[in-house]
């Protein structure tokens, strides 16, 4: 039973992939101070809607571009009511969830004709990297994944320096930790909130396409299936601090893959797939971290 | 931001006087959220060359225009009023079950167990079931209503990542040890006694008594939650936690109780459904009952008695999405963007005040 291999090393990147690109979408919404619960239902539309434009417009960078977009149209409307319309971020979220697996199907029919879901004309390349490739041990780890995994190693260096190294980073920052403050000097402070949602809705469309052109090559009802929950968790237990949500998105990735080997060996599925949402149940209590709960007070009580 | 976000629904506006004038204010956020989920529907209809009108019509009358109409429609309020309750008594303690699926699921599961497992007589068998589901939804929800009181992990996410544990759980144990053997496309246990099932005391359809006690536990629940002692502590720790505690009141017990009673009620659903619906446990066969509840206790703006007219709307529009899928060809996830954009607005509280201010200065001061 060989089950710590290199394979497995290797289709955890493959599968940390969404997790990775939706969780660090999803920390640019918490850096500026907004709850985003909506990844699940963003990277349900990303993932339908980069099947269907690549199949209307039969190119597949086209398809990927026009998802983002489209996924970055519907989450604005969530962040009008949030933003600007005082709703409840998670309740409102949820309303999204809801919207968002409706709407696909409904667009699926009245897109594509189709129901249940779609295959892709195309599906994204393995590429292989030039130098790596070569390599006894980093060739088969690193090399022969898809555009969006090289992508999503590549948020964490971009995405430290978004943040940490421009002033729209600043801003950013500013408007999370004191928006009156940030207000006072001068910025924006709607303006960088929708920001930081697009920025996290084009992640999450990123993440579904992966889903949908990079894994399967093709689109089925609800595809999603709770990944963009985790990919939540990963923000909230990573602190929203690029490195930790990154490490723990990658670690989330990990659990999958090891499922799916544990699988092979004849460990019964059901039980198995339910090892993520355990972990991360298991991972938010033993952080134990209070900023999570929303409610100012309604935390544990402090002890007498 | 959102350390101010109310989950009680829309936020609470100043106090109005009289009955009508509160009645008006409490349903505002309900009809304009409803208002913009139509309008949403309505242009995604005339986007597919369909007539609005048509489908609204279908809906109404696949609904309420037949003897089979009514009895689907209070089949489906039976659940959803039941939902309503279980996410509102969360909202009355400051607590949102978002798990509340993962724990109609295990009510299910440990419902048709006894279903099947033990012999009782007919009248006892279905209400033995059905509180042991209780039990089973109860238990469930403990577990994030700890993880809540003792380590400050947010309720909303634990108790979602638990429904998913709840349905491998479930899964298994009917696959491993209860799976009929007939059955080989779907996962289904045996079938329950004919003692345990609940029978439908309407000529067509599956209405049961589970409807009136449904009804029942609204009724009670709003009652005890006004009007009781116990009640008003859970409002209290709800309302204001600090203060709740430092009156001295046991505000982590009172949390885990409503989390819990919340949890029992959801289970009970589970239970009913099996027992009486599908009389055995089939996987997945929950339609989405969780956020059909959310949307009943939000459209009832946290008033318990409230679930019993939200309910019912929601079953009217559960009822009739089958007939416009069934007569106009217009998918029923038309209900589902409809739901969605109603939860997704309902709690907008400064749409409300702009369209007030909008009102105000057309009818002058």
């Amino acid at each position: 039973m060989d089950i710590l291999t290199l394979s497995l090393f290797s289709s955890t990147l493959v599968v940390a992939t969404p997790l990775i690109l939706a969780a660090m979408g999803g920390m640019f919404s918490h850096q500026v101070g907004v709850f985003n619960f909506t990844l699940e239902g963003v990277m349900l539309f990303g993932s339908f809607f980069s099947v269907a434009f690549t199949i209307l417009t039969g190119n597949i960078w086209l398809g990927i571009l026009l998802a983002g977009l489209a996924c970055i149209v519907l989450s604005a409307m969530w962040s009008w009511v949030v933003v600007d319309m005082g709703a409840d971020p998670i309740i409102s979220a949820l309303g999204f969830m809801l919207l968002a697996q409706g709407g696909t199907i409904f667009l699926l029919n009245a897109m594509l004709g189709q129901t249940g879901g779609a295959f892709s004309p195309l599906q994204l390349d393995f590429i292989r990297l030039p130098f790596i490739d070569g390599l006894p041990v980093l060739g088969p780890l690193l090399s022969g994944h898809t555009i969006l995994t090289y992508l999503s190693w590549l948020t964490l260096p971009l995405f430290v320096f978004i943040l940490y190294g421009t002033p729209f980073g600043l801003a950013l920052r500013a408007v999370g930790e004191k928006p009156e403050a940030a207000a006072a000097a001068g910025i924006n402070v709607r303006l960088m909130r929708y920001c930081a949602i697009a920025i996290t809705a084009f992640c999450c469309a990123l993440a579904g396409a992966q889903l949908s052109l990079g894994l399967l090559g093709m689109y089925t009802d609800n595809m999603t299936a709770g990944r963009g929950i985790i990919a939540f968790a990963a923000v909230v237990f990573g602190r929203h601090r690029p490195l930790q949500v990154f490490l723990v998105a990658l670690f989330f990735g990990f659990a999958a893959a090891l499922t799916d080997r544990l699988q092979g060996f004849g460990l019964p599925s059901e039980l198995l797939n339910t090892l993520p949402y355990l972990l991360t149940v298991i991972v938010l209590a033993i952080s134990g971290w209070r900023l999570l709960s929303r409610r100012n007070g309604m935390q544990a009580p402090p002890p007498l | 931001m959102s350390a101010d976000a109310t989950t009680g629904g829309p936020a609470a506006a100043p106090p109005a006087n009289g009955f009508v004038a509160r009645a008006w204010q409490s349903i505002q956020m309900p009809l304009i959220a409803t208002l913009a989920g139509l309008l949403l529907t309505t242009v995604l209809i005339l986007s597919i060359g369909k007539s609005p009108l048509d489908v609204y019509a279908a809906l109404l009358r696949g609904a309420l225009g037949s003897v089979f109409g009514i009895s689907s429609t209070l089949r489906w309020a039976t659940p959803l009023i039941l939902a309503g309750v279980a996410v509102t008594i969360g909202f009355k303690a400051g607590l949102f079950n978002a798990g509340l699926s993962g724990q109609i699921y295990l009510g299910g599961l440990v419902g048709s167990l006894l279903g099947f497992t033990i012999d009782l007589p007919a009248g006892l068998h279905p209400a033995v079931a059905i509180l042991g589901g209780g039990v089973a939804g109860g238990f469930w929800a403990l577990i994030p209503a700890l993880l809540r009181r003792y380590l400050g992990a947010s309720e909303i996410v634990t108790s979602l990542m638990l429904w998913y544990v709840a349905i491998g759980i479930s899964d298994f144990l009917v696959r491993q040890f209860f799976r009929d053997p007939t059955s080989a496309a779907f996962l289904m246990s045996v079938k329950v006694a004919p003692d345990a099932v609940l029978p439908s005391f309407f000529p067509v359809g599956n209405v049961s008594v589970m409807l009136f006690v449904s009804i029942a536990v609204a009724i009670v629940a709003h009652y005890l939650m006004q009007r009781s002692r116990l009640g008003y502590e859970v409002r209290l720790t709800g309302a204001n936690p600090l203060y709740a505690f430092y009156s001295g009141l046991p505000t982590g017990r009172r949390l885990i109780l409503a989390f819990c009673v919340s949890g029992f009620l959801a289970g009970m659903i589970g239970a009913a459904e099996s027992i009486g619906i599908n009389q055995r446990f089939v996987s997945q066969f929950d339609p989405g009952f969780g956020f059909d509840g959310f949307l009943v206790a939000l459209l009832a703006g946290g008033n318990i008695a409230g679930c019993i007219p939200a309910g019912i709307f929601l079953a009217i529009l559960k009822a009739g999405g089958t007939e416009i899928e069934r007569t106009l060809g217009v998918s029923k996830s038309i209900i589902w963007i409809l739901q969605g954009s109603i939860i997704l607005v309902v709690s907008a509280y400064r749409l409300r005040d702009q369209i007030n201010a909008l009102f105000k200065r057309r009818t002058g001061p």
